[in-house]
């Protein structure tokens, strides 16, 4: 069972420092592409601010200033599989500091990360200051 | 402004200190007009006296500090006094317009009075109020410049106002004047040859506007009624320098037409100073810089420079640099306060939130949280935790030891991979039987329910998952003073049969946080609070979202839990109140139902908008 447990989580910590790399790297550097880390029907909660649908949240992450992040912590989870979800779901959460264009901040976000094309997108995105 | 040992007081919530803090903006705010008055008015109010004690009072401290030995040579006691803000090399190294820019972007309402750069090139300006230089000094270091990666210094100190008081009985008449020559139709306010007005010469005044101090008085009048104006029309009144109207930009916000005909200004780089102003038309006809123009091209340009949108200059038409609506990059959208897509999955979320932590929270947590054992499902669920340092207080011990070990144990921090590679399992809680035990040998906690923000960010046909954001206390109490952590908690629940949830996924993430940052954060949900909560829920067009009414019951509950939930629902239902604020005003009355509508029936004229259901 043990054993088991710790090849899965080890899979999943792989998959989601994979994932964060990318992510922050795309939002940092390379914004125009980060429509590609969506999946086709994800959603956004930006500081409390919905957005639906991958045109809204490209365009509205692409109109964001310059950002930069550095991260504190990554933890990450299996989700259950049936659950309404792709069989292989992930969720992330995400803790550390930002700059965004002059303003710095603390921040938290939350990922749920579904497999499409096998490969992982983003279904659900959550982030906000926490300061 | 804020400090920890404001959350002694148990009823003392965030949003009673954002209430209160707001209060102190708007009684400085209605007297900042008493800053003009003499004190040795024959007819001082009593409101006025205390803050002009105040000043004067500190006043007297500021001489006797041996760090400011050297007071200008004379001191008029009558001074107002207000905040000089430096910012050592502010012009020449980020420029005296970006860090403004920066400022009004921070600040709500800040009022910039008489920026100017130093010879060695610092930048340096005046606020009038102690709220503002506060606020800057918060942001002091907060503010980066990209360029250089240089984080922006603040500096204030408090200094007499280079500008004499008015009287009031002076300050009364301007504001007749001001008030007498403004035509609301046309939203127009005509100030020519402002001093020459009659109801000066009738007291015999000499208010002319080449005075600092009238010209102020006018500025604070717009911004206190003429906010919207349009026409501004300050012609024949000899003004030359602008530096007393730099705030005018920042107070007349949609202000299309400025005469300023008839003036001495002679070098037209001093409209610089008004940049900002969106301005259509601008009349600068009989002044002597007129005569200095050596092509209208230059001129236009000179003009275009400061007011790109000017079509009409002295009467004629130009060609506009920039056209079409004001493009202000409105994008970024503001803080807002907790998104629960509707109002049912609020109710839902809400409950589940408040009988977790009520589990959760006080002295008998290792008893209470193994009820969580019905909050989890009972095989596909999982439990992480991570404890990190946010960067910048990376050095900082945990203010218990214990605790930290206790939560260092269990860290899923994967940026830290290497310290649990090799027994991964033991960091993954799964199952409920196994996750309720957990959560017992942690270290107890206090969760300051008034400082969560709730953010739902998942919603399927089973599935709703959201994080809770707040402050909480752990570990025994050493000191009366309570030391507050930070904490995100994201849960993912699913549908459990008719009339329940059950949680499959929780991960925790748990920072140390000095005072600074827990004041941020109370400044951030304060602003969340006033910008309210998202309202589209269309954006969240999602026709299978999870069938709120079937799993609105929440958990399963212990039969006390069950009439508490009763009960809330009673007050919700009498009360207008959400399901928060209701459980509070049991939970302060003891559960005593006829209690808790005794109170809300005495104290509901006082109690906070945001605590009623919107309807």
């Amino acid at each position: 069972m043990d054993v088991a447990n710790n090849k899965l989580d080890e899979e999943v910590c792989r998959d989601a420092r994979a994932f964060v790399d990318i992510f922050y790297d795309t939002m940092d550097r390379k914004r125009d592409k980060i429509g590609f880390l969506y999946s086709e029907q994800p959603n956004l909660v930006w500081n409390g601010n919905p957005f639906q649908g991958h045109d809204s949240i490209r365009s509205y992450l692409q109109s964001l200033p310059e950002t930069q992040h550095n991260l504190t912590s990554v933890d990450a989870q299996k989700l259950p599989g049936g659950a309404g979800l792709s069989e292989s779901a992930i969720l992330v959460t995400v803790a550390g500091e930002t700059i965004l264009g002059a303003d710095q901040h603390a921040f938290s976000q939350t990922f749920v990360l579904i497999c499409q094309d096998a490969k992982y997108k983003i279904n659900s995105d959550r982030f906000r200051y926490l300061d | 402004m804020y400090s920890r040992g404001n959350f002694n007081a148990p009823r003392r919530g965030v949003k009673q200190l954002a209430k209160d803090k707001s209060k102190t903006y708007t009684r400085i705010d209605s007297d900042i007009a008493s800053n003009y008055y003499n004190e040795d008015d024959e007819e001082p109010t009593g409101r006025v006296l205390p803050q002009q004690n105040r000043y004067l009072s500190t006043q007297r401290r500021n001489f006797n500090a041996p760090a400011n030995r050297s007071p200008p040579a004379f001191v008029d006691k009558k001074a107002e006094m207000v905040f000089k803000i430096k910012v050592p090399f502010g012009d020449i190294k980020y420029t005296t317009k970006w860090i403004i820019k920066q400022l009004n972007q921070k600040i709500d309402n800040i009022k910039i009075y008489l920026p100017t750069v130093t010879p060695r090139g610092d930048l340096e300006f005046i606020v009038r109020d102690e709220d503002t230089a506060e606020a800057i000094k918060a942001v002091s270091r907060r503010i980066i410049h990209r360029e250089t990666g240089d984080r922006i210094d603040f500096f204030p100190r408090k200094v007499p106002a280079p500008w004499l008081r008015l009287k009031p009985e002076e300050l009364k008449t301007i504001h007749e004047v001001i008030d007498s020559r403004f035509s609301a139709s046309n939203r127009t306010l005509n100030l020519e040859n402002f001093g020459a007005d009659s109801a000066f010469k009738a007291k015999d005044m000499d208010m002319v506007l080449t005075k600092n101090n009238v010209i102020l008085a006018v500025v604070d009048r717009i911004d206190e009624k003429y906010g919207n104006l349009e026409v501004l029309i300050l012609s024949k009144n000899r003004i030359r320098y602008f530096d007393y109207l730099q705030s005018l930009p920042s107070v007349a916000k949609f202000l299309k037409c400025l005469d300023l005909s008839h003036n001495m200004i002679t070098d037209f780089s001093e409209l610089e100073k008004l940049s900002g102003l969106p301005l259509n038309a601008l009349n600068l006809e009989g002044n002597p810089g007129c005569e200095l123009i050596s092509s209208q091209s230059s001129y236009i340009s000179t003009v275009q420079k400061s007011f790109p949108r000017v079509s009409f200059l002295d009467g004629a038409e130009i060609q506009p640099l920039v056209s079409g609506l004001e493009e202000e990059p409105t994008l970024k959208m503001p803080f807002r306060a907790g998104f629960y897509v509707d109002d049912n999955l609020r109710s839902l979320i809400e409950l589940f939130v408040i009988n977790y932590f009520n589990f959760y929270d006080g002295e008998n947590g290792a008893v209470t949280r193994k009820n969580l054992v019905n909050a989890y499902d009972a095989d596909n669920s999982t439990f992480t935790l991570s404890i990190a340092n946010l960067r910048d207080i990376v050095g900082v011990r945990y203010h218990d030891d214990e605790c930290y070990s206790s939560y260092l144990r269990l860290s899923h921090n994967i940026l830290r991979e290497d310290k649990f590679a090799r027994n991964r399992s033991q960091r993954v809680i799964k199952g409920a039987m196994e996750i309720a035990v957990a959560l017992s040998k942690l270290p107890i906690t206090n969760h300051y329910k008034e400082s969560f923000i709730v953010d739902c960010f998942l919603v399927t046909k089973d599935l709703l998952g959201f994080t809770v954001h707040g402050l909480f206390e752990d570990g025994t109490k050493t000191s009366t003073v309570p030391k507050l952590q930070m904490f995100t908690r994201t849960f993912i629940v699913a549908a459990r049969g008719p009339n329940s949830v059950a949680a499959i996924s929780d991960s925790l993430f748990i920072s140390a946080a000095l005072p600074e940052r827990i004041a941020r954060y109370k400044a951030l949900l304060d602003k969340g609070t006033s910008s309210g909560s998202a309202t589209m829920a269309d954006s969240f067009n999602n026709p299978a979202a999870l069938s709120t009414t079937d799993a609105i019951d929440g958990l399963v509950l212990n039969e006390d839990q069950q009439k508490k939930e009763q009960m809330i629902a009673a007050l919700c239902q009498f009360s207008g109140m959400v399901v928060a604020w209701s459980s509070k005003c049991l939970e302060d009355s003891n559960w005593d139902f006829e209690a808790a509508r005794k109170i809300f029936i005495e104290y509901k004229d006082r109690i906070p908008r945001e605590a009623f259901v919107v309807t």
